[in-house]
């Protein structure tokens, strides 16, 4: 399990970063326009591949390493490309979001994501001996 | 007969490959590595060495024959190669064609290969024949997960994925089995995606 303060703050750093970045992409992608039904599955789709895209180009992948960062960059791209859809859809639940609060709501969207991810790992992590 | 497909694809990787992966991922596992590379012994087979990124990790002293597909990484590796405070042979060969003969290695080592090996199976089965009996395969590899929403992820971006490099979805420890393999230990080091892999050839 990793314990180096660069590597978690890093994985914190990258899911943060890629949850800001793929929701407010989403907000540009996306509008009231869309139908709901197709709104949903096609933002989580292009969230999960921007949320990677983005973990590749900012250069997340060189710093602090391969699967430990595209995986979770797809997580948290997929509930944030489906949030930035969501405000530029204007759903009422989130209708008052302006993008100071998108960043901050995105930012703990992403250390969440992080987190869950990690304590995921913790409880999959470990020896399996076939004796 | 070489995988020309597979070789050119990865001689086209050889470019960027450090610039990809001799960082982050590297410094991240370069002690889970060395702590599995450690258990060098005797005639050693190293299954894909690229660039030689891992030849830092091994124990110095031993007698290791790496090979590799890619020219163009192997081309890398030398200066590496030549670091190296033992037997380090490095020879562009395909593992689909192997012309060791059989049962001439003590053990076989590999790290993140076998997501883009193209048919991981017969890749180990290769292996398997070039192992000498109770001789064992000690794996780091990244593969598929068996988890909700992990394995719906890596399921979607492998046709992406592939195209540049590796399968993110492969069931490595079950292509173990299938080639034949008894699965001693798998450890888990992150989710269950990166992972170490002990395996030994039947008596």
């Amino acid at each position: 399990m990793e314990t180096r303060i660069f590597f978690l703050l890093g994985d914190l750093f990258s899911c943060m970063l890629v949850a800001i970045a793929t929701a407010v992409i989403g907000t540009l992608i996306f509008s009231a326009a869309w139908p709901m039904p197709l709104l949903m599955p096609v933002s989580m789709m292009l969230g999960m591949i921007l949320g990677l895209l983005i973990a590749v180009l900012a250069g997340l992948i060189y710093f602090f390493g391969a699967m430990e960062v595209m995986v979770p960059a797809m997580v948290t791209g997929m509930f944030a490309g489906m949030f930035g859809a969501l405000v530029a859809a204007g759903v009422e639940s989130v209708a008052d979001i302006n993008y100071l609060k998108l960043v901050i709501q995105c930012a703990l969207l992403g250390l969440g994501v992080s987190l869950v991810i990690r304590v995921y790992s913790m409880l999959l992590s470990g020896k399996k001996v076939n004796s | 007969m070489t995988d020309l497909v597979t070789k050119k694809k990865w001689d086209k990787a050889a470019k960027n490959f450090d610039f990809m992966a001799a960082k982050g991922p590297e410094r991240r596992w370069a002690g889970f590595k060395k702590e599995l590379f450690s258990n060098m012994d005797g005639k050693v087979l190293f299954l894909a060495v690229g660039t030689g990124l891992d030849i830092q990790n091994f124990p110095s002293g031993k007698d290791i024959t790496g090979i590799d597909i890619s020219s163009a990484m192997l081309e890398k590796a030398k200066n590496r190669a030549d670091t190296y405070e033992g037997n380090l042979d490095l020879i562009e060969m395909d593992v689909h064609d192997m012309p060791f003969e059989d049962n001439s290695f003590d053990q076989v080592y590999t790290s993140c290969t076998f997501c883009s090996v193209p048919n991981p199976v017969k890749g180990l089965e290769s292996l398997k024949r070039v192992l000498k009996p109770g001789g064992e395969i000690r794996m780091f590899e990244h593969t598929g997960s068996k988890f909700f929403p992990f394995n719906l992820l890596m399921d979607i971006m492998t046709p992406l994925s592939k195209k540049v490099g590796p399968d993110m979805n492969r069931n490595t420890v079950g292509n173990v089995e299938l080639a034949g393999f008894e699965v001693l230990e798998v450890d888990n080091l992150f989710l269950d995606v990166v992972k170490t892999i002990t395996a030994r050839k039947p008596l």
